[in-house]
């Protein structure tokens, strides 16, 4: 019973279903770091991620476009994130107060205009929404293993993986990166240096709203095909783990988001199976949550006691 | 800023309240009640479970869309479903107060308990549990009816079709959460199947809203050879459909209301997918217990609670045009057959609500011809 269990773990579909899992997972965690990369807090990211879903089914509904839809999401996912902005920077309020405010708001908000548009409260299920589909890649479809892996994923997926590797050469390798961690690191070293600060915070910020409203549509638009209500269902939390865990190591924190998925993954498989009680499969993607942050925090303390590095 | 800021808030501040404003009465309305009708108040706790509670709100806008002088006011009380007992007192001390209605109509296994204390609390007035799963120990009280659906029945009956209907000889079920009341569904499944030899998964992701782990969950079944997917899962069972839709030779099989229906204009994809549903028919027995309320007849079932089965049309299959296309005649006769000897009382189907030793009983029936 166990051998097939653990045969399970090692197939081409458990690979594909960790690739499906982790494009939200990634979304969420990248919206978390650009914006904790300059200094800024967003909790939110649960609820941008639920307001991109909708209304980028509702706009590909009334439009009658998948992609005008995707745009008409991101708007709303900077919208949300300059609403975050105007109150914690202009007013004053505290970032975090302001994520609480909107993760309690979210998914009320979201049923009441689903509720007038559709007049129901569960699902889109009554709308003819275009959808965004998966794509196959001519040429790496045909070579084995590697083209089942990386061809015929959905187009979010591919848009996820692309904006990994730009996210990476902005924060890196150009000045701007570079300016946005200082502003991070210590924000009045920066604003001594000459950088405005407050800008490249809204910045961060929007890209954050970005990233998590492209995240909700990924489950909405391209996956499901549908918006189902409370359809993120903890995904942007994870995301944020996954920020939590890396402390600003931009490879750590794409390696956390991929354990998540891949523990997702294998609490699917035991799910449907006799061995453990389903309640405790249910719990392996948050205990590994649980468990990694722990692990991280251990070591950052025994580092900051033996004097390798310093405290911040 | 000052004026923006403003503005922002005041927007916020509506958005809020028209979000709260499920509270009011969503169907009816009629403020000054009628001289000579009857009002019927259905308190649930939110509309949107894409389940029962949609099918029961679709009923009391049938009922309120007839003339038969019965209004019936819908009121949506706990839109987080926090099932927090001093909220729901205050809505059952709202309705019954005043004695403006004729009958109150609450119910499901979370909400019963605040039931069946304004039943206490309020001798005089009618009240209707539309699914319970647990009587008080006192017994029913005697000025309510508690109706609940011989699901037991149903899964046996879906397992039968779903035997019939494999090429693989493997199928599979989706239920949201593993518990004792979700479990009735899926006893009578089991039972059948085991019978019948065919290998059948059995997937609990623990939630009722998470389309993507329902969507990834059945991929995982199909990977196993399952092709006949029954969803028990709600909203979750999105993900379920979703899925079979991508496979050609998978067959979906809907829960509570007819899916295929449901889905048809929107989603003829998903539509094609969804062979049959298996009916959970709340609104069937709401429509008829407010027949009795006109009729009078209504106050001899006071005190009683009873099972609505195959025989009362309380639960059964959908059998809906696409469902006499593309199911092949001898699997529709066997399907019937099956009816009438469930029906008949010919076999005696497990139901984990009458179990004494659920947690010792229940496993080995489980896991009898369970795929790995």
């Amino acid at each position: 019973m166990l051998s097939t269990i653990f045969g399970s773990l090692f197939t081409m579909n458990f690979l594909t279903t960790v690739i499906r899992l982790s494009t939200p997972l990634f979304f969420a965690a990248i919206a978390s770091f650009i914006a904790a990369s300059t200094g800024m807090v967003n909790i939110a990211i649960e609820s941008i991620m639920t307001f991109g879903a909708l209304a980028g089914i509702l706009g590909s509904y009334i439009t009658g476009s998948a992609w005008t839809g995707l745009l008409i999401g991101l708007v709303i996912g900077v919208c949300t994130a300059l609403l975050i902005a105007l109150f914690s920077m202009r007013l004053g309020a505290s970032p975090i107060l302001i994520g609480i405010a909107l993760n309690t708001f979210a998914n009320s908000l979201a049923i009441f205009f689903l509720y007038a548009i559709t007049g129901e409260k569960g699902s889109s299920a009554s709308l003819a929404t275009k959808t965004l589909s998966s794509v196959n890649i001519p040429v790496i479809k045909d070579i084995p293993v590697i083209g089942q892996l990386i061809s015929g994923q959905y187009i979010l997926t591919y848009v996820c993986w692309v904006i990994l590797i730009l996210l990476f050469i902005l924060i890196y390798k150009t000045p701007l990166g570079m300016r946005m961690r200082a502003c991070g690191l210590n924000a009045g070293a920066a604003r001594t240096a000459g950088i405005n600060v407050e800008k490249l915070q809204i910045l961060s910020l929007i890209m954050s709203g970005l990233f998590a409203a492209l995240g909700g549509m990924y489950l909405s638009l391209n996956y499901v095909h549908i918006y189902s209500s409370n359809m993120v269902a903890g995904q942007g939390w994870m995301g944020i783990a996954a920020n939590g865990i890396a402390s600003g190591n931009y490879g750590v924190l794409l390696i956390s988001a991929l354990i998540f998925a891949v523990f997702r993954a294998v609490s699917l498989i035991f799910n449907s199976s006799a061995i453990f009680p389903v309640d405790l499969v249910a719990a392996i993607p948050y205990f590994a949550v649980f468990f990694f942050v722990t692990i991280v925090s251990v070591i950052k303390y025994y580092r900051v006691k033996t004097g390798h590095v310093e405290e911040q | 800023m000052k004026k923006l800021f403003a503005s922002v808030l005041a927007l916020m501040t509506a958005a809020t309240m028209a979000a709260c404003d499920s509270g009011e009465p969503t169907t009816g309305g009629d403020e000054t009640p009628a001289e000579d009708g009857y009002k019927v108040a259905v308190l649930i706790p939110h509309k949107g479970d894409q389940s029962y509670f949609d099918t029961l709100a679709a009923a009391c806008d049938e009922v309120n869309a007839e003339d038969n002088g019965i209004t019936v006011e819908l009121y949506e009380c706990d839109p987080e479903g926090a099932a927090e007992e001093s909220n729901w007192m205050n809505w059952f001390d709202n309705v019954c107060e005043d004695g403006e209605y004729d009958l109150v109509v609450s119910g499901n296994n979370t909400y019963e308990g605040f039931l069946y204390k304004a039943a206490e609390k309020y001798p005089d007035q009618m009240f209707y549990n539309f699914d319970y799963s647990a009587l008080p120990e006192t017994g029913v009280p005697a000025n309510l009816y508690a109706a609940n659906w011989a699901l037991d029945d149903l899964g046996y009956v879906v397992g039968a079709l779903s035997a019939a209907m494999t090429k693989t000889g493997t199928v599979g079920v989706v239920v949201g959460m593993d518990n004792q009341a979700m479990n009735q569904f899926i006893g009578g499944y089991c039972q059948v199947l085991t019978e019948k030899g065919v290998k059948y998964s059995v997937a609990y992701p623990g939630s009722f809203t998470d389309t993507a782990l329902g969507k990834e969950t059945t991929e995982t079944m199909i990977n196993k050879g399952a092709d006949v997917i029954w969803q028990v899962a709600g909203g979750l069972g999105n993900g379920v459909i979703e899925a079979c839709a991508g496979h050609d030779d998978v067959w979906c099989i809907g829960v509570d209301q007819d899916q295929y229906l449901q889905f048809k204009d929107s989603n003829p994809e998903w539509a094609n997918t969804i062979l049959t549903s298996a009916l959970k028919n709340t609104g069937v027995a709401f429509k008829a217990v407010c027949g009795m309320l006109a009729d009078g007849t209504l106050k001899d079932k006071m005190g009683t609670a009873e099972a609505w089965g195959i025989a009362m049309n309380g639960v059964g299959l959908a059998e809906n045009d696409f469902y006499l296309e593309h199911c092949p005649e001898d699997v529709r006769a066997e399907v019937a057959e099956t009816l009438a000897k469930v029906t008949a009382g010919e076999v005696e189907v497990v139901d984990t609500l009458e179990m004494t030793d659920y947690d010792n009983e229940w496993p080995p029936i489980l896991n009898a011809n369970r795929v790995d």
